[in-house]
Formats: C-alpha cells, sequence, structure tokens
C-alpha cells in the first residue's frame, strides 16, 4: 500500500447565491480596489489516504468527496492534486 | 401511537419534542443514534439543535450514524411516519431521503423568531405561526418538488427558493420542517400552533 497526499476544495455550484463571495464583491468595490471581483468561497482540505496505486487513490479520494465534503445537490469539488508520498 | 425520538451526539430539543408529543397523546421514547432497528414506532422524529457539532455542513456526518440506516429501511418498509425538525430536517436532506438541500440564509445571520406560515395540507389551508432557530435554513432545491411543499412562509425570513418552510413526501411519508412546532405547544411559549403540525403526522398513521 502506498500512501498518497490529497488537496481538495469544495465551492457552492454556480445557481447557488454564495452570500459570503457578493459581500467581498461588494467591499471590493466600495473600497475602489476592484470593481468586478466575482468572489467565490468554499472550503479547503487537505488529507491523506492510502492505496495499492493512484487509480484506487483517486476512486477514494472521490468517494470521500462525493460523500463527506460536499452535498451534490448544492456544492461542486475539485481535486487539486493527488501526490504519491516516497 | 408510539413514537421515537432520535438523539444524535449533540442533539437539544429532545426533551420539548417528547413532552410536546406526549402532550399531543403519544407515546414517546428517546431512541440513540446507534438503534439500528425502529420497527416498534409508530413515527420516527429527528429533532432540532446539532448533530456531531454540524461540522463540515449542518446534519452532513448524522448520515453515516446506524439509525439513519435503520430509517432508511423504516421508510422502504412504509412502517411509520419520518419527521425531521430543523437540523432533522437538515440531516434528511443531507442523507438524501428528501430532495433539496438547507443552505446558510440570505441575511447570513442566526434567525431566532417567530414567523407566520401558510399550511397546506389535505385541502385545508390555515394560517399559523411557528418559531423558527436557524443559520442554514434556506431550501434549494433544481428538481421539481412542488408535489412536496406543506408548509411556506409568508414574509420568507432566509431566502428559501418558493418560500418553502417544511416539506413532505406523502408517497414515502417522510416530513421535513425548518420551523420548531415542539416549541408552540405550551402558553408560555409561542402559542399553540405546533399542535396543527402533530395533529397532521397523527393522521397520516391513521392513513396508514
Amino acid at each position: 500500500m502506498e500512501r498518497f497526499f490529497a488537496k481538495v476544495i469544495v465551492t457552492l455550484k454556480n445557481e447557488v447565491k454564495d452570500n459570503r463571495a457578493l459581500v467581498l464583491d461588494k467591499m471590493l468595490k466600495n473600497l475602489e480596489i476592484e470593481e468586478s471581483a466575482s468572489f467565490s468561497t468554499g472550503r479547503f482540505y487537505t488529507f491523506f489516504v492510502s492505496a495499492a496505486d493512484l487509480s484506487n487513490a483517486s476512486e477514494k479520494i472521490n468517494y470521500i468527496c462525493k460523500e463527506i465534503l460536499s452535498n451534490p445537490v448544492v456544492e461542486k469539488y475539485e481535486i487539486l492534486s493527488i501526490e504519491a508520498l516516497k | 401511537m408510539k413514537a421515537a425520538v432520535v438523539v444524535f451526539l449533540g442533539t437539544n430539543c429532545e426533551v420539548e419534542t417528547k413532552r410536546a408529543l406526549e402532550f399531543c397523546g403519544f407515546e414517546a421514547e428517546y431512541v440513540n443514534f446507534n438503534a439500528n432497528n425502529l420497527d416498534n414506532y409508530d413515527a420516527v422524529f429527528l429533532c432540532g439543535g446539532f448533530s456531531y457539532g454540524d461540522y463540515i455542513r449542518s446534519g452532513r456526518l448524522a448520515k453515516f450514524t446506524p439509525v439513519v440506516e435503520a430509517l432508511r429501511k423504516y421508510i422502504d418498509k412504509k412502517r411509520g411516519v419520518t419527521v425531521g425538525i430543523c437540523n432533522g430536517f437538515q440531516v434528511l436532506c443531507e442523507a438524501h431521503i428528501l430532495k433539496g438541500a438547507l443552505v446558510e440564509n440570505d441575511c447570513s445571520k442566526f434567525i431566532c423568531k417567530n414567523v407566520p406560515l401558510e399550511l397546506k395540507f389535505n385541502g385545508i389551508v390555515k394560517n399559523i405561526s411557528l418559531p423558527i432557530a436557524h443559520r442554514e435554513g434556506k431550501y434549494v432545491c433544481f428538481e421539481d418538488v412542488y408535489e412536496y411543499e406543506f408548509l411556506k412562509y409568508l414574509d420568507n425570513p432566509n431566502g428559501s427558493m418558493q418560500n418553502i418552510a417544511g416539506l413532505y413526501d406523502c408517497k414515502n411519508r417522510v416530513m421535513g420542517l425548518m420551523p420548531h412546532p415542539e416549541r408552540a405547544i405550551f402558553a408560555r411559549n409561542f402559542g399553540y400552533d405546533g399542535k396543527e403540525i402533530f395533529k397532521i403526522v397523527e393522521e397520516e398513521i391513521k392513513r396508514g
């Protein structure tokens, strides 16, 4: 078994209103820093998994993201990286 | 009629839910999160509060408990009526037992107040008022849930889609609502309108 290190980000789907992002957009506009920042907020996770190979690790990470870290009804996730540890 | 009041780690409305059920003529008892059979009960209540610190999102981690697994079997067998109040509704949505999801209120604040609602059930239309207490109570769904709506906000305090405050899946007999009917039973609280919800549950149990 090998060890893999995953970096994952979970954000709201585009059709769900992101209140925090809207506040940040408005703040940057009011401060005259950026007219249209189009923020998107979410949660960032890093974790380790044990798997036979990269493909199994990817399957396991996808399962964790889909069933535990996100709710597919309102959220989407993106696996930023999967690194095999030496 | 026998009702189960499910207690997860963090549930904090079990006492008033049991009291309200007993006041409305039910025989109620607490059921722990590790119970694996609910067949003895005519109704199962998932009550308000928190579950597992509501880490990740409200109700997310409770879906992995043995009692939710038992609840799926209970619903499949059509044994009785399931009711999720506040955090219980969030658990039902996170477990995909009910359609949709509950996200952060539009105002991003915790709302705790009595709200006017429209109750529509079995041809009866009534205006009632019940207390709400939540931060993640905005109901969103990208599927058609028209047939399931039974409780709607009149002033939509949290931005819920189609003003939905509660859903009832009559096929599987699963009800979910954000307002707390158990807090509107005794005179010293928020009036008596909570009885209307318990009356519906009673009718549904009798309907079989």
